[in-house]
C-alpha cells in the first residue's frame, strides 16, 4: 500500500512537473512545433515532387509518343497547307484566324459601345442578383443609375404585332392596341 | 533469405557509395518532378492563346454551343500553328536536305566526316567506370583528358554551321508543337468548365 502510494504521487509530480513546464516554455512548445511542421510540409512537398518525378519517369514513353504524334500531325499540316490554301481560293474560303464569327462578335461590342449596353447583357445569367431593397434616401439627383437600355433595342423583336413606336400612354405595346378614346368625348379634345 | 545477407557483408565504403547512389536517383527523380512543374507551367501559359482568340466570341455569345466551339477553336489554333511555325520548319527541312544533299553529291554518302569533326571538336572526357554490384557506372569525377577545340577544317565548318542553324529552328518548332498541344488541352478544359451546367450559378436567380 505504501508503495502504491510513493507511485502514484510521483507520477502526479512528474504530471504536475510537465504541466508547469508547458506553462513555462508554452512560447518555446509552439516555435517548436511550427518548425515542425515547417520542417513537415518541405518534406511533404520533396515527396510530392519525387513521387511526380517517378510517374513522369515511368509515363515517358506515353508522353514521349504523344509528343512525337502532335510532330507528325504538325509537320503533315505545314506540308498539306499551301493545297489547302489553293483549295481554299478556289472555294472562296479565307484560311485566316478571323472569320464571320468574330466579325459578328467585334459587330456586337461596337453596337453595345454605340447604344451604351453592357457587354453583360449577351451572359444568359447576371453574376449577381439585383437589389430590389434600395430605397430612396433624398434629394432628386440621388437615385442609382437606371439601366440605359434603347426602348426595346435589345433584343431585336420578331413579333410581326409589335409596335415598334414607343407610346408613354401605352402600357401593353405588345399588345398592340389603339389607346382607348372615349366615344361621347370624341372630337371636343378629351379621350 | 541468405541472398539478404550480402548487406551484412558490405564494407563501410560501399555502404556509403549505396547511400549517395540512393541520394542521386532521389535527386534525379525530384528534377525531374520540377521539370514536369515548370513544363507544366509552360504550357499553361501557352494554351492562354485560346482564351485570347475566343474571348470576345464567347464574351458576346456568339457561339453557345459546345460542339461549334470546339471545330472554331480548333481550327483556331491550327490556323495559328501554321502561321507560327511554317518558317522554322522549312528552314530546319531546307538546311537538313541541303546538308544530305552535299553528301551523298560531294563525299559519295560517307557521313563519318560529320561525326570525326564532332569527336574532334568535343573535350574528351574519361569516366572511371567501375564494377558495383556487378554494374558497371562511374565511381569517381571524370578527368578532362582534352577540352573543346575548334581546328579551322572545312568539315567542322560544315558540321558546325549545319548543326546551329538546323537544331536553333526544330527547337522553335518542337516548341510550336508543344504549345499546339497545350491549346488541344485548353480547349478541352474549357469545354469542361465554360460549357458545364452548374446548378449553383442558378441560385442567384431565386435569390
Amino acid at each position: 500500500m505504501y508503495n502504491i502510494a510513493i507511485v502514484v504521487s510521483s507520477l502526479l509530480f512528474i504530471e504536475f512537473l510537465l504541466i508547469k513546464s508547458h506553462c513555462i516554455y508554452a512560447d518555446l512548445f509552439d516555435k517548436i512545433i511550427k518548425i515542425e511542421e515547417k520542417r513537415f510540409k518541405s518534406m511533404e512537398t520533396f515527396f510530392k515532387r519525387v513521387g511526380i518525378g517517378a510517374i513522369v519517369i515511368i509515363t515517358s514513353p506515353f508522353w514521349a509518343a504523344y509528343f512525337c504524334l502532335y510532330v507528325a500531325i504538325g509537320s503533315l499540316m505545314i506540308i498539306l497547307f499551301p493545297l489547302r490554301f489553293f483549295t481554299s481560293i478556289f472555294n472562296g474560303k479565307k484560311l485566316k484566324i478571323k472569320n464571320h464569327y468574330d466579325a459578328e462578335a467585334e459587330e456586337r461590342i461596337r453596337q453595345a459601345k454605340e447604344n451604351n449596353i453592357p457587354l453583360n447583357a449577351y451572359v444568359n445569367s447576371p453574376a449577381i442578383s439585383p437589389n430590389y431593397s434600395q430605397t430612396y434616401t433624398g434629394g432628386y439627383n440621388n437615385y442609382p443609375p437606371q439601366n440605359n437600355y434603347p426602348a426595346n433595342n435589345y433584343p431585336p423583336n420578331t413579333n410581326p404585332n409589335y409596335n415598334p413606336n414607343y407610346n408613354p400612354t401605352n402600357n401593353y405595346p405588345q399588345n398592340n392596341y389603339p389607346n382607348y378614346t372615349n366615344p361621347d368625348n370624341k372630337g371636343k379634345g378629351g379621350r | 533469405m541468405d541472398n539478404y545477407f550480402f548487406l551484412v557483408k558490405l564494407t563501410e565504403s560501399d555502404k556509403k557509395t549505396l547511400i549517395a547512389l540512393v541520394i542521386i536517383i532521389l535527386f534525379i527523380v525530384m528534377v525531374v518532378g520540377y521539370i514536369q512543374k515548370l513544363v507544366g507551367y509552360i504550357m499553361k501559359r501557352q494554351g492562354l492563346v485560346i482564351d485570347n482568340l475566343m474571348y470576345n466570341i464567347l464574351k458576346t455569345k456568339v457561339i453557345d454551343k459546345k460542339k461549334i466551339f470546339v471545330k472554331e477553336a480548333r481550327r483556331k489554333s491550327r490556323i495559328y500553328f501554321v502561321k507560327k511555325s511554317w518558317l522554322p520548319f522549312t528552314v530546319s527541312v531546307l538546311c537538313i536536305g541541303g546538308f544530305v544533299l552535299y553528301v551523298y553529291i560531294q563525299r559519295d554518302g560517307d557521313f563519318s566526316f560529320f561525326t570525326d569533326a564532332w569527336g574532334s571538336m568535343m573535350p574528351n572526357i574519361n569516366w572511371n567506370i567501375n564494377k558495383f554490384f556487378s554494374i558497371r557506372i562511374p565511381t569517381d569525377y571524370p578527368e578532362f583528358e582534352t577540352g573543346f577545340a575548334f581546328h579551322g577544317t572545312q568539315d567542322e565548318y560544315i558540321s558546325l554551321i549545319t548543326v546551329i542553324v538546323s537544331s536553333i529552328p526544330l527547337i522553335i518548332y518542337l516548341v510550336d508543337c508543344q504549345a499546339f498541344i497545350a491549346r488541344s488541352m485548353r480547349i478541352r478544359e474549357l469545354c469542361n468548365t465554360y460549357f458545364a451546367k452548374d446548378v449553383n450559378k442558378l441560385s442567384n436567380d431565386h435569390a
